[in-house]
């Protein structure tokens, strides 16, 4: 045992380098796999810190333009590593892994992620962002600019985010919070899909899904066309709303307001449903079955998803059991 | 090509977002300084905007039989390809109609420079010619049976195939699943335009449920090559 542990005492080395970066420099990351954390500070600087073995070593270059970090395995197959790299929060940060998970925090500048098997954190970032997995969760917070998140295989939540906002994923549910944009495209084939946020004058909604439900919170005040299309669904209300066009009930537009803004709500097979901004949104999928675990394993059930602070009244229970086609 | 072209060649592709990180900043930094480029992006961003404002229409049964017959006519088998940098917009009727008026007022220039192109890649969304008597411009989109598709389709499977073993087990039983999950959607809307052939939401729905099927394909191929 202990000749085990002093092999592994060898064999453990450790990276810790600061570089300083002229204002405008980004930082580039390539990953095999591992994690990678990064974090800000107030200096124009770069913290590289990496844990690994004595076969591994960290290769830092410092360009014009660019910071170039990769961790390298010099004899077998390449192996994991983790880094800590703590960046101005100025910096813009693109990250590339195979099997990298992946977390920012605070970081001020363009974001770009992309990894194969590896789930991503984002708070922060402005400018464009562009954030993709294929077997990962996405969550982006508090980023303003262009948005670009797409994973295939896995779940996506953004909140708190301001600007343009594409949104996809294959096999997970997509959860849009607190969204000021206009101009949204959202669409998953196998997921719910919902959204909270403003819908701007004159601004483009588009949400999409095959099998899941299609849920929208909207103001009271809003301008706004409606165009509702569900094949094998149906559509909901939890406030009274006036068709267009009655007699159609899976495929139908209508008009709220001066009708200003386009939104597009579909499912193939799933419900559309509106609500209010101040009512909880429903379970995802995720969401759901981790609540069935709980209570088969006599755990209380976890609190519902949060509804936004609203200073709108909650709206009075509605007779209808269906508004919408009223 | 003249190096201002070369810049304004760019400009759809920056307006949809999908110019690498370099590129695009170089791009921005341009229109900071040429007065043509920034207002040709404009006029760009006003046809969008306008062909996205414009009131969605549901095109009627009538008109779809008659899009039916023209696409089996010899005319309709010659369509004008809605691709390359466009393909992320999916118009209806008055908005393509919207949006060839407006096209037809932005300069000479920049309409033969951002009309959309033939590519190799297959068809998302195609523009039937307009009919000689009426002028109408009229949406259609993938036939069942379009060869085109299932040829793309085809080619993307072979050089993921091709690739296979650069990608590690679990990614590309990921992959698999989630094409399958795709065919699946792709099979129910056939299956509902089948009962309903007339039925312009289900046929738009199927062309774009295909496409997330070659998108899927490509992003596989994509990262297989990036492994390379």
């Amino acid at each position: 045992m202990l000749a085990y542990a002093l092999i592994l005492m060898i064999a453990a080395a450790q990276t810790d380098q600061t570089v300083e970066v002229r204002r405008g420099t980004r930082l580039e990351v390539h990953q095999f796999a591992g994690d990678v954390v990064v974090k800000v500070w107030n200096r124009d600087a770069v913290r590289v810190e990496a844990e690994h073995t004595d076969r591994q070593s960290v290769d830092i270059r410092p360009g014009d333009q660019s910071l170039v970090v990769r961790g390298r395995t010099q004899s077998g197959p390449s192996r994991s590593m983790d880094f800590t790299i703590t960046v101005p929060a100025w910096m813009a940060v693109t990250i590339e892994g195979t099997a990298a998970d992946v977390s920012l925090e605070g970081v001020g500048g363009d974001v770009t992620v992309e990894t194969n098997r590896g789930d991503i954190r984002v708070r922060g970032g402005s400018g464009f962002i562009s954030l993709k997995s294929v077997q990962g969760s996405i969550r982006l917070e508090q980023a303003k600019g262009r948005v670009d998140v797409q994973t295939v295989n896995d779940s996506i939540q953004i909140a708190d985010v301001s600007g343009d906002v594409t949104a996809g994923t294959t096999n997970g549910s997509i959860v849009l919070e607190r969204i000021d944009t206009s101009n949204l495209d959202a669409y998953t084939v196998n997921g719910t899909i919902s959204f909270d946020g403003a819908i701007k004058d004159k601004g483009s909604y588009r949400v999409t899904t095959h099998n899941g439900e299609v849920s929208m919170a909207l103001p009271e005040k809003v301008n706004a066309t409606l165009r509702v299309r569900t094949y094998g669904g149906s559509f909901r209300s939890s406030f009274p709303v006036k068709l267009d066009d009655p007699d159609r009930r899976n495929r139908f537009t209508l008009t709220l307001g001066d009708g200003s803004a386009r939104v597009e709500l579909e499912s193939f097979n799933g419900g559309i449903a509106l609500r209010r901004p101040n009512e909880p949104r429903p379970l995802t999928g995720r969401e759901r079955r981790d609540r069935d675990r709980q209570r088969q394993n006599g755990q209380p059930p976890p609190p519902a998803p949060p509804a936004p602070p609203s200073a709108a009244p909650a709206p009075a229970p509605n007779p209808n059991p269906n508004p919408g086609l009223q | 090509m003249t190096m201002h072209e070369e810049w304004t060649d760019k400009l759809s592709e920056y307006l949809d977002g999908e110019l690498p990180d370099a590129e695009r900043r170089q791009v921005t930094a341009h229109l900071e300084t040429c007065e043509d480029c920034s207002r040709i992006l404009e006029e760009l961003r006003e046809v969008v905007a306008a062909a996205n404002a414009a009131p969605p229409v549901e095109p009627s049964r009538d008109l779809w039989a008659g899009i039916a017959e023209r696409i089996a006519s010899p005319e309709g088998a010659r369509p004008v390809v809605l691709s390359g940098p466009w393909r992320r917009f999916s118009f209806s009727l008055p908005q393509l109609a919207a949006a060839s008026v407006l096209l037809a007022m932005v300069s000479g220039w920049a309409a033969i420079r951002f009309m959309p192109r033939e590519v190799s890649r297959p068809p998302d969304v195609a523009v039937a010619p307009p009919p000689a008597q009426t002028g109408e411009v009229v949406l259609t989109a993938f036939s069942s049976n379009d060869a085109g598709y299932d040829a793309a389709v085809a080619d993307l499977e072979r050089t993921l195939l091709e690739q296979r073993a650069r990608l590690d087990p679990e990614t590309i039983k990921v992959v698999e699943d989630n094409l399958a999950i795709i065919d699946r959607a792709v099979s129910d809307a056939r299956q509902a335009l089948d009962e309903d052939p007339g039925n312009g939401y289900l046929s738009d729905y199927l062309s774009e449920t295909r496409r997330r099927k070659l998108d899927l394909l490509r992003r596989a191929t994509s990262l297989a090559e990036d492994l390379n």
